[in-house]
């Protein structure tokens, strides 16, 4: 496949850490191409590795060996985060600044004119629900609040390629349905969205392919279909699959 | 400069601004100025050495509280807290990160620099109408209370690399502040240990160890040579070419730990 093709593309990429005075593997040779405009779920247990993949797209950290490409280019160039809009895991914010400042900042720093980032802000949080704490400075938002305004940063510059870190994380009911439909929304508008999860509720029915990863390993990788063999249920079939790994 | 550096140095100028360390900072010179005309009296004669003596004390605690308490926490908390992820997740790059943090800072504290070296000259300016015996310094000059001024700003800047430097290179708040302080007492003491010992009136040293001394004193920043105020109370005529020297060390210096801080920095796992 072109590599254009491919907003995201990992090949063999081993990352370890020194925990104490011994260094642990956490990554063991990922390998991972995202389509354009597909969803991609990444799901895994606690501690499974997710959240140091997509540290390693992002640029935050460096892995040991293998290849990162963010459309064509490597993560230390800045640039490539150009087209990117990127949710952490638990958000935090300067606490002092506004979600309008921040936001502001968000686009600017993307490349968008103030005008155009004060048109889109109001759209997008009006549209997550929190636009009457638009002036409100964020050391005053709720924990839920602060997920919605992390996923206003990410989407502000409207972005081609989507890597959220745990998104529903912190979100009520209300604000996972939301996110859904967001998610849904952007699919349809084109946009390709690679987001981790340790909940599986929703990724069976949002998600085109999957992922499995399990203590730094791939189990699976592939539509969501040839992931549930022989009838078996999805969250059977993940059930299924670590404690295979477990065991082997 | 970049669109980078600007915007981060906006922000962070915002968030410093805003911060509740910044506030008591500028409660306390109140408090102080006011405590400051009550002191002077109590002076019967060189209330103008007095007078500038306090002042500039009055701009270093202030400045050295920001530089430790705003800018280590901030630069410690982007790193822990992880967020430093909302800027670098943009096409920002660290450089551009770490020099937008640093301008940001440096506006800030100038702001506080400033704020507080108006309220100490106001509050002299009261204190010459109110109190008989209050009087300017000799020959005083506006020409070289802003060099002063800006010569204890500079001073700051350069611990503020430091600060930055150090809070790069172990990540821990405490440690930081523990390094910074430490620079800060030394930087402004070394070099009238050596004075001292050159001497030989008080303490008597081996040759060696006065050179491992001399040698220590050129990697710590020699923050003294910034302290222009006996000009200042005093009257006295300012040494041109020193005070241009001092100020090309104090930006090389400054410089350098730049270069150090990068170099850190682009290396430094954001987990
Ligand atoms: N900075 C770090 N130092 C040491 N170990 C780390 C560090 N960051 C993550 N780890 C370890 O890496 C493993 C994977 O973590 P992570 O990627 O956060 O998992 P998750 O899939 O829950 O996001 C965990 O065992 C964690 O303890
Ligand atoms: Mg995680």
């Amino acid at each position: 496949m072109n590599l254009i093709d491919s907003p995201i593309h990992l090949h063999s990429v081993e990352k370890s850490f020194m925990q104490g005075f011994s260094c642990h593997k956490i990554l063991h040779g990922i390998s991972l191409s995202i389509h354009v405009g597909e969803v991609f779920g990444f799901i895994g247990p606690n501690g499974a590795g997710k959240s140091t993949l997509i540290n390693s797209i992002m640029g935050f950290i460096q892995p040991e060996s293998g290849e990162v490409l963010i459309n064509g280019v490597a993560p230390s160039v800045p640039q490539s985060r150009k087209y990117i809009g990127y949710l952490p895991e638990g958000p935090r914010f300067y606490e002092r600044l506004t979600a309008a400042e921040l936001l502001l900042f968000g686009g600017r720093a993307s490349g968008m004119s103030k005008a155009k980032v004060c048109e889109a802000m109001d759209l997008l949080l009006d549209k997550l629900e929190i636009l009457n704490a638009k002036d409100r400075v964020i050391g005053t938002y709720s924990k839920g609040m602060k997920q919605r305004l992390g996923l206003a940063l990410s989407l502000i510059h409207d972005p081609a390629t989507l890597i959220l870190d745990e998104p529903m994380s912190g979100l009520d009911p209300i604000g996972r349905n939301l996110l859904k439909n967001i998610i849904l929304d952007l699919k349809a508008r084109g946009k390709t969205i690679f987001f981790s999860t340790h909940i599986l509720n929703d990724v069976e029915t949002l998600c085109d392919r999957i992922g499995l990863i399990h203590q730094g390993r791939m189990l699976y990788c592939g539509d969501v279909k040839g992931f549930k063999e022989n009838g078996m249920g999805f969250e059977d079939r993940f059930m299924q699959l670590i404690s295979t790994a477990g065991n082997g | 400069m970049s669109n980078g550096i600007s915007l981060v140095a906006a922000i962070t100028i915002k968030e410093g601004l805003r911060n509740r360390a910044m506030q008591g900072i500028l409660a306390i010179a109140v408090l102080l100025c006011l405590a400051y005309i009550t002191i002077i009296p109590m002076f019967a004669f060189d209330t103008g050495k007095v007078a500038v003596d306090l002042g500039s004390a009055f701009v270093t605690v202030a400045g050295l509280a920001i530089v430790i308490f705003l800018g280590i926490a901030l630069l410690t908390k982007d790193i822990h807290q992880r967020t430093v992820c909302m800027i670098l997740s943009r096409p920002i790059s660290r450089t551009d990160y770490v020099i937008g943090k640093y301008c940001g800072l440096a506006v800030t504290v100038l702001l506080a620099v400033l704020m507080i070296a108006g309220l100490t000259i106001f509050t002299s300016w009261i204190g010459t109408k109110l109190i008989l015996e209050m009087k300017p310094p000799r020959n005083f000059s506006w020409g070289v209370l802003s060099i002063s001024v800006f010569f204890q700003y500079l001073s700051l800047l350069l611990l503020m690399a430091v600060a930055f430097f150090f809070a790069c290179l172990t990540t821990s708040e405490y440690l930081s502040m523990l390094f910074t302080v430490g620079i800060y007492v030394i930087g402004n003491s070394l070099e009238t240990i050596i004075a001292v010992i050159q001497e030989g009136q008080y303490v008597k040293v081996g040759p060696a160890y006065l050179a491992i001394l001399k040698a220590v004193a050129w990697i710590f920043p020699n923050l003294s040579a910034f302290d222009l105020k006996v000009y200042l109370s005093y009257g006295l005529p300012l040494p041109w070419s020193q005070v241009g020297w001092t100020a090309a060390y104090g930006i090389c210096y400054i410089s350098l730990l730049a270069v150090a801080t990068l170099w850190i920095f682009k290396r430094k796992e954001i987990t």
